[in-house]
């Protein structure tokens, strides 16, 4: 295909690159090409007609029909969900705190949400497992102590904000916050029996498939009212990319801003990792690579750019997860791992692109 | 009678934590139109009070008002309408675009989203032409040199369209010729357009030459503030930064290090090359003597650029250049001094 | 023929000494075993009469030893587990277990002395351990009925855990304040362990350094049997490992009469599947997080899914663990599966659809043809499953042909399994 080669010259060469416009084009056809991919690949392998028919609902082959209808869209929908809201949430964190490795989880919201779970548990009775092997009343419960955890964290570090002028304090306050409560998780951990434990390390490897249609109806609302919140941070962000001295002599309220940024990153990486577990290097690496293709750090331009590219990345993994063709795959995580890492030494390596330091 | 944009009364600056009064009891104001350079040592409060003059800072007591309304009773966003700021902050950012740079300063004008109007992309252009930057709009920020960086941060803040313009030392880490730019620049602004622009500087020689009026925080709260011709007649200069090592040369309006003459030489001739080769005599630690007939030691300038004469220590020379002039005589004084050492005497 | 040698159970569970259930014909087997003992006793004692002072009891010390003499006279033959090995020496016995976790795990070795006898030299990478060993600790449930079966209650001084005991004469001996708490793993009481001075503590590994009991307990000096029964890939390969607790306290030869009995047992259960005319399809295990636990083509489980009459419908690879499956491949091959089981901790259908609602797309989801086997459990959760489940392999396998092919045994009730309603 002509298409992404030509992407990669331009990229590399700098030179003609395309305009933003036939930028926008091939990237929104590549997603849509990456949509009919992981509709049509997976462990089962389906032929493009029958995937067609049952697309029409005029397939006759009803096991077939579920496998596309309620196991492959929902974690095509759950892909490019999460992968947009952690992309967004990573994007939000870099600039406010002018970090190039900060992510989504900077603030210990995750592990707020992993401490929500596991004290869940503990409250239930022992001998219960973590994740993903409760009864009826614990899955449910599960899902809502994972997001009052993220909540609670994110009241903590709210408050703390109001009183720490520095946003480089906030950031060390939110990572040693995040360190302290995953210790405390850990201890859980380390006294539970060993299948509690798989569980744990199990739920750690995240995953797109455990979310079924209803649990998308609340993770779907949750993460667009995250986006939405989001979208309203887009021109404070701007103002914040002089530093803060700046963005208050334009009118900036840092406290309003900082207010926003951090309820939507909470919504956003919460509400994914308490579906889906905790996924890496999206976050990080997506902003990146979208600075790099577009050459700007306009967030009017970043922010619909890493909805984009962080969905197809987070489609991409699942694709290469799902090991195409064989019964076997692989931990999500390894495999954002391995994409994201080399995307952001890449970036960084680029001297003609200056990151921040 | 004029109406100020920014007046500030019985004004204290500091700071609360740690509890320290860097000035108190100023009576300030700025004029549309007008350049004021903020001089003073280190550690004065320049800054402090910049910052406290634009709402940046608290201030500790008095008022400040910005064309009639009180500075405290504005919103962030009206204040971002009254200030605008160049400070010397290093930018650290991704790429991006000179253009995107000075849309930024648009901030307070644009709502939701940032999308820029008409009239915002007008203010734009006209900030780029003030600047001079259009030729470069589209260039990345981190690729440009730090005069045209200084330049595209002006051209943001005339983007804010503010009736005060603040900058915070705006002439460091220039060359001469950048120096010069942007004075230039900001005198051309303040005239143009009306503004009141305050920029505090370390460069009296440009404060000197481009500036109508200057204020001097000395330290411990003193303040002084006048026309810069003004200040000079009225030795505030010398009060503020002379010590036992440093003069003001009030004829030629700088500085220099206070030296001990170790002698005495008559000097003739006229014009500039009198001037200057006075100019080097002095350096050489001589005091300069006007010329009663022949006597030693002297020097002489030669008419039509022909040279220097120079009798000194019984020796009669001529130069080509005042380099060999000085450094001959330094050779002969060292010679005497040397052989005084070594008990030989004249 | 099975259903003639399963009958009908009694209510009430027997106290003490019993290693079947409480049915007519292992009170049989107790009675014979019981007259057999005696009777190689009476011989044993006659045998050596005429040599007094030399008696040598499998319970005792030796006196003087001989050491041209076989103090083993019982030696094990081991035919279904793979995990150990033991070769005699006259008056020592080496045993190994060759790999307890993952293959490539540190090996154990054991030098086991009959007391009274020098030790050997030339083995100081074994434990060496005197025989028979006085007292014990158990720190798994799965050892309890091992420890019952070979009479050795009196003997046993602590377990890990009180909570999830399910087995009546543990219980009994909790109760009445005979033995300790322990711990295991992180929680192992290293101390109070060190005080009870156990001439030996039976437990597993997993290859965690920072859980695992065994390194702590050898560096303190305690003798450490490692069991690995669980990486056995066949049911009586499991129920074998009696023997390996044997070999610690001379009774290879009781370890041998309760395995032989299990084995015919199960080996009689089994015939009657061999000729069913259908096999019905099932699957096991559920999906966590996305990934589909599944019983490897050489898993015990699978073992015990041919054995008992059924196509597991995964049995065709080599795995001996668990494979990990998409859900899309799951349901492609088993949507019409007849039977599912082994769903982790589920008591009702109820949670698995909170879990998934995925899984009542399966044909044996909708029409109730789950079975877990968790129908006994203790108020802690303990799972009887693992305690007497393990040395009764035929009776799980009675369970599971009462699942696929219940008119093979009409008069047996499920035990552990219980269907999901």
């Amino acid at each position: 295909m002509a298409k992404p080669f030509n992407i990669a010259h331009c990229f590399i060469s700098g030179r003609n690159r395309p305009s933003r416009a036939v930028l926008w084009g091939m990237l929104s056809f590549m997603l849509i090409f990456l949509f009919l991919l992981a509709l049509s690949v997976g462990s089962v392998s389906i032929p493009l007609e029958t995937t067609l028919d049952i697309l029409m609902h005029k397939g006759e082959d009803l096991v077939l029909h579920r496998i596309i209808w309620d196991l492959r869209f929902p974690k095509i929908f759950t892909a490019l969900l999460a992968g947009a809201a952690l992309s967004v949430s990573g994007l939000q964190m870099q600039t406010l705190f002018r970090n190039a490795l900060a992510g989504p989880f900077v603030l210990g919201i995750n592990a707020g949400a992993g401490l929500g779970v596991a004290l869940v548990v503990l409250g239930t009775g022992a001998g219960i497992t973590l994740m993903g092997n409760a009864g009826l009343i614990a899955q449910l419960s599960l899902f809502l102590a994972s997001i009052l955890g993220a909540a609670s964290v994110l009241i903590v570090v709210l408050s703390l904000s109001q009183r720490v002028q520095n946003n480089v304090t906030l950031l060390i306050v939110g990572l040693i916050f995040g360190m302290m409560v995953n210790s405390l998780v850990s201890v859980l951990i380390y006294f539970s029996e060993p299948e509690e434990i798989q569980s744990y390390l199990i739920w750690t490897f995240g995953s797109f498939r455990g979310v079924t249609w209803d649990k998308l109806a609340v993770l779907a609302p949750a993460i667009l009212s995250g986006l939405m919140i989001a979208l309203t941070t887009v021109k404070p962000l701007n103002a914040l990319l002089l530093g803060e001295t700046y963005a208050r002599s334009m009118g900036l309220s840092l406290k309003s801003a900082r207010r926003l940024i951090i309820m939507s990153t909470a919504i956003l990486a919460g509400s994914v990792t308490a579906f889906c577990g905790p996924i890496g290097f999206l976050g990080i690496a997506v902003p990146h690579l979208c600075r790099g293709l577009f050459r700007t750090s306009d967030h009017r331009v970043l922010f619909p750019a890493v909805l984009l590219i962080g969905a197809a990345l987070a489609l991409i993994s699942e694709i290469a997860a799902q090991l195409p063709g064989t019964q076997q795959t692989l931990p999500l995580n390894a495999i954002t791992a391995l994409l994201g890492g080399p995307v952001i030494l890449w970036v960084i390596l680029k001297r003609r692109i200056a990151v921040n330091a | 009678m004029r109406k100020s944009k920014l007046s500030a009364s019985s004004l204290s600056i500091g700071y609360l934590q740690p509890p320290s009064v860097l000035a108190q009891d100023l009576n300030l104001d700025l004029y549309g139109g007008e350049l004021v350079c903020l001089l003073g040592p280190n550690g004065a409060g320049k800054s402090t009070l910049m910052r406290t003059l634009c709402g940046l800072q608290g201030l500790l007591q008095g008022s400040i008002e910005i064309m009639g309304r009180c500075l405290s009773g504005l919103s962030p966003k009206e204040r971002a309408s009254c200030f605008a700021v160049v400070l010397t902050e290093r930018l650290q950012l991704g790429p991006f675009s000179v253009r995107d740079l000075v849309c930024l300063g648009r901030h307070p004008h644009t709502t939701g989203f940032g999308r820029l109007r008409p009239r915002d992309e007008a203010v734009i252009e006209w900030a780029m032409q003030c600047t001079d930057i259009a030729a470069i709009q589209a260039r990345h920020v981190n690729e440009l040199s730090d005069g045209q960086r200084q330049r595209v941060m002006i051209a943001r803040a005339l983007a804010q369209e503010t009736p005060l313009l603040f900058l915070d030392e705006p002439t460091a880490f220039l060359d001469l010729s950048g120096r010069i730019e942007v004075a230039k620049l900001l005198k051309h602004l303040a005239r143009n357009t009306r503004k009141a622009v305050l920029m505090s500087t370390h460069d009296l020689d440009l404060a000197l030459s481009v500036a109508d009026r200057i204020w001097l925080m000395g330290g411990q709260g003193a303040f002084q503030t006048g026309a810069p011709e003004d200040m000079v007649l009225t030795k505030a200069f010398e009060a503020v930064f002379c010590g036992k090592d440093i003069l003001f040369d009030r004829m030629r309006g700088s500085f220099k290090a206070r030296q001990a003459f170790s002698g005495v030489i008559a000097l003739k001739g006229d014009g500039l090359r009198r001037f200057w080769t006075a100019h080097a005599l002095e350096r050489e630690g001589f005091k300069i003597i006007p010329q009663e007939g022949r006597q030693e030691p002297c020097v002489e300038v030669l008419e039509d650029g022909a040279g220097w004469t120079s009798r000194f220590r019984g020796r009669h020379q001529k130069h080509a250049s005042i380099y060999d002039l000085v450094t001959a005589i330094r050779a002969l004084k060292e010679d005497r001094d040397l052989s005084r050492e070594n008990g030989g005497d004249i | 023929m099975g259903a003639e040698i399963i009958k009908e159970r009694d209510g009430a569970r027997p106290e003490g000494f019993s290693v079947h259930p409480d049915t007519s014909v292992s009170r049989l087997m107790f009675r014979r075993n019981l007259f057999g003992s005696l009777l190689a006793l009476a011989f044993l004692l006659s045998a050596h009469g005429a040599q007094g002072e030399e008696v040598q009891t499998s319970e005792g010390c030796v006196s003087n030893y001989d050491q041209n003499k076989d103090y083993f006279p019982d030696k094990l033959k081991v035919d279904h587990a793979e995990g150990f090995e033991v070769s005699y020496h006259k008056h020592y016995k080496r045993v190994k277990v060759a790999a307890p976790w993952k293959e490539g795990g540190e090996s154990f070795e054991y030098v086991l002395v009959q007391c009274g006898t020098p030790a050997p030299k030339g083995f100081e990478q074994a434990q060496i351990v005197t025989v028979p060993a006085k007292t014990l600790i158990v720190l798994s449930t799965t050892y309890f009925y091992f420890v019952e079966g070979l009479g050795l209650l009196d003997r046993l001084i602590g377990i890990a855990n009180f909570k999830r005991v399910n087995s009546p004469a543990i219980l009994k001996l909790i109760a009445r304040k005979k033995i300790a708490e322990v711990g295991r793993n992180v929680d192992l009481n290293l101390e109070y362990t060190a005080r009870l001075n156990p001439d030996i503590v039976m437990t597993y590994g997993t290859g965690n350094p920072y859980r695992d009991s065994y390194g702590p307990l050898m560096q303190f000096g305690i003798r450490v049997g490692v069991f690995a029964e669980y990486m056995e890939p066949t049911p009586l390969g499991r129920a074998e490992w009696i023997k390996f607790m044997a070999l610690f306290f001379n009774r290879e030869k009781k370890a041998a009469l309760l395995f032989d009995n299990i084995a015919r047992q199960y080996e009689a259960v089994k015939q009657g599947t061999k000729k069913v005319a259908t096999r019905p399809t099932v699957f096991t295990g559920k999906s966590i997080d996305g990934t589909w636990y599944m019983s490897g083509g050489n898993s015990y489980m699978a073992a015990f899914l041919k054995d008992a009459g059924a196509h597991f419908l995964w049995s065709d690879n080599t795995s001996r663990r668990s494979l990990h499956l998409d859900f899309e491949s799951v349901l492609k091959k088993a949507a019409d599966a007849d039977y599912w089981l082994n769903t982790g901790l589920w008591k009702s259908l109820a949670e698995g659809r909170a879990e998934d609602a995925r899984y009542a797309f399966f044909a044996a989801f909708k029409a109730g043809r789950i079975y877990n086997n968790n129908a006994l459990l203790n108020s802690e959760g303990g799972n009887d499953y693992w305690e007497r489940g393990i040395v009764n392999p035929h009776l799980v396998l009675a369970d599971m042909i009462k699942i696929f092919h219940p008119e093979l045994l009409p008069d047996h009730k499920l035990e552990w399994y219980r269907p999901l309603e």
